[in-house]
């Protein structure tokens, strides 16, 4: 055979070429994955059953039983009963009007004394009753709303008129709530009247807390156990509003919030990340990269994933009083999260640095936890509340081959809350 | 399908056009991948890595080389990504003694019957370099950079390019005679 005198240069130029590592038939696969990410999709039962429950408990929750529905049917006449027959009101409810009455004169755009009902059927009920009767002028009920008051009626009580029943109390909700607050704001404690005890009030309130989070990642890589090392957790704001009732002796609620989870890069991110990135070289020696100032330079980057939710809690629970104005909290809350956003810096399952994309993630997440606190009665229509909260989520954030994620939180929340009777 | 309508459809963001790109070059690709990688498994994720960017990017490719060319340059600069990793592995000698090596073209020509060597275990001997050795020694053998380009795609001095190349020929040509006998 003929030898050829070559450069070692040319030698390698052109055998190497040719000599290829074969495709494993997986590659495409999984390219695809990432440039057509499937769109994941829900079980259609989930997404039935979820919207009637929430709609159900809304429902059941403002099905209207308030004591101020009460003593108005009580002391207004229906239409019906204005035009036959005079109607006395009890003993009762007229010593609660009476006590009521120089307070609620004192609000005169809001509450106003019934000048049509003592115009068209005081006679006999004033000679009966010497108390004047009193209605709420923004009393949204129209059944009970005389013809002759027509001409009085506001826009806002036609709107509610043309509600369906569900949102009409919401709409009584509202408009009860607005003198109520006043009457909070202008009238000390002790001029309150007092309320029996035995009536369970709505109440709504706002609603402010900060979590800090950990993000629990778990999986195959070897890199993941040091992610976590690398993230440090971060206190996350939430804030919205509650809606709850006192129900058999336990106290639920739910309501609507704005959460965030997430948790903040270290400092040290980059060296810790190459830290640990496993090395095999060629004689499959496995060696874990030390650290290198370099790469904590150039590469380093402050942009902490987030997570925004839409939040809708469930909460039971109890009190217990502590003397007069203080009480002692303590229940078991279910979050339902809805993800809107995710948002922020992050590495791949091979260690690229990444922006996450919020269709990577489940946009539907529950979590479990709880509260305990204490509340205290600024009046006897408003309460503050401090609790205590934590929560685990249920179901992974994320979930690929390589890695799963899930938060765990905890932290401190505030609620100032309004009865509504 | 033309390699222009090609490009077009895959600006496009069609799924079947960037197969076809994908498994017209994957094999090449992941050839020269795996020059510059450690491992298979880290060309495997650099060839992942370039496809994306091949695809991301290919609306900016004008034409004027050839879509392999820039492909493979593409490659190229995701697998040096990947080494510039792992480069704080790579003890780098003073290149003061790259002389001492014997830089001059004689000292690395070698007698050799091409028809007898087969491809594979010459891929084999490139594997066994040390990682910067390879990098270098792929850059300038194969691909043809200059030590400056080396230099800066490494962030690396030109003298230390120069050292490793001359190292890694110095290996390249013991490999080569403990293993097939040649030289």
């Amino acid at each position: 055979m003929a030898k050829n005198k070559l450069h070692i240069d040319d030698l390698f130029k052109r055998g190497v070429k040719g000599a290829e590592p074969s495709l494993n038939g997986s590659e495409w696969n999984r390219l695809m994955e990432d440039l057509h990410p499937p769109k994941k999709r829900r079980p259609l039962w989930l997404w039935v059953t979820l919207p009637l429950l929430l709609l159900a408990g809304g429902f059941a929750l403002l099905q209207p039983n308030m004591r101020f529905d009460d003593l108005t049917n009580q002391t207004t006449p229906t239409i019906e009963n204005q035009n036959t027959t005079s109607i006395e009101p009890n003993a009762e409810a007229s010593e609660n009007l009476a006590q009521i009455e120089p307070i609620i004169s004192e609000i005169p755009e809001v509450i106003a004394p019934d000048k049509t009902s003592t115009s068209t059927s005081a006679n006999s009920a004033s000679a009966s009753n010497p108390t004047p009767r009193f209605r709420r002028a923004n009393m949204p009920i129209a059944s009970e709303r005389p013809n002759s008051d027509s001409n009085r009626v506001k826009f806002s009580d036609k709107l509610v008129n043309l509600m369906p029943r569900p949102l009409t109390n919401i709409g009584r909700g509202i408009q009860l709530l607005i003198p109520s607050i006043l009457q909070a704001v202008t009238h000390p404690k002790h001029r309150l009247p007092e309320i029996d005890d035995a009536v369970q009030p709505y109440y709504i309130g706002f609603t402010a807390s900060g979590i800090r989070f950990n993000q629990n990642i778990s999986g195959g890589t070897d890199y993941t156990r040091f992610r976590g090392l690398n993230e440090k957790a971060q206190i996350k704001p939430s804030f919205g509003f509650e809606i709850g009732k006192d129900w058999k002796g336990f106290e639920v609620q739910t309501g609507l919030e704005y959460l965030e989870k997430g948790q903040q890069s270290s400092q040290n991110q980059t060296y810790q990340l190459y830290d640990s990135i496993k090395y095999i070289d060629q004689f499959g020696k496995i060696t874990w990269l030390p650290f290198n100032y370099r790469d904590t330079v150039v590469l380093s980057q402050v942009n902490n994933p987030t997570y925004r939710f839409l939040n809708v809690p469930f909460a039971v629970g109890k009190s217990f009083d502590l003397g007069n104005d203080w009480g002692f909290d303590v229940g078991a809350k279910g979050n339902l999260h809805v993800l809107l956003q995710a948002q922020g810096g992050g590495l791949s399952s091979t260690l690229r640095l990444t922006q996450i994309r919020t269709s990577q993630y489940d946009r539907l997440n529950l979590s479990l936890g709880g509260y305990v606190g204490i509340r205290r009665e600024l009046s006897q229509q408003s309460t503050l509340a401090l609790r205590f909260n934590w929560s685990s989520d249920l179901n992974n954030m994320l979930s690929t081959n390589d890695q799963k994620q899930r938060f765990t939180g905890y932290g401190i929340g505030v609620s100032l809350r309004h009865k509504l009777y | 399908m033309a390699e222009q309508e090609l490009i077009n459809a895959c600006i496009d963001n069609d799924p079947s056009a960037q197969k076809i790109l994908f498994e017209n070059y994957a094999a090449k690709m992941l050839g020269i991948c795996s020059r510059y990688c450690p491992n298979i498994e880290d060309a495997r994720d650099a060839l992942h890595e370039g496809f994306i960017k091949v695809f991301k990017l290919i609306h900016k490719f004008k034409g004027k080389s050839t879509l392999e060319t820039w492909m493979t340059r593409l490659m190229i600069n995701t697998s040096i990504d990947h080494y510039k990793k792992s480069m704080k592995f790579v003890h780098y000698e003073n290149s003061d003694d790259v002389h001492a090596l014997g830089d001059g073209d004689q000292a690395y020509q070698i007698d050799v019957d091409e028809g007898r060597i087969d491809a594979k275990e010459l891929y084999k001997i490139i594997e066994m370099l040390p990682q910067g050795y390879k990098m270098v020694f792929n850059l300038y053998a194969v691909e043809g950079y200059s030590h400056k380009e080396i230099a800066e795609e490494l962030d690396i001095s030109e003298g230390t390019s120069k050292s490793q190349l001359a190292r890694a020929r110095a290996l390249l040509r013991k490999l080569l005679k403990e293993k097939l006998n040649i030289g």
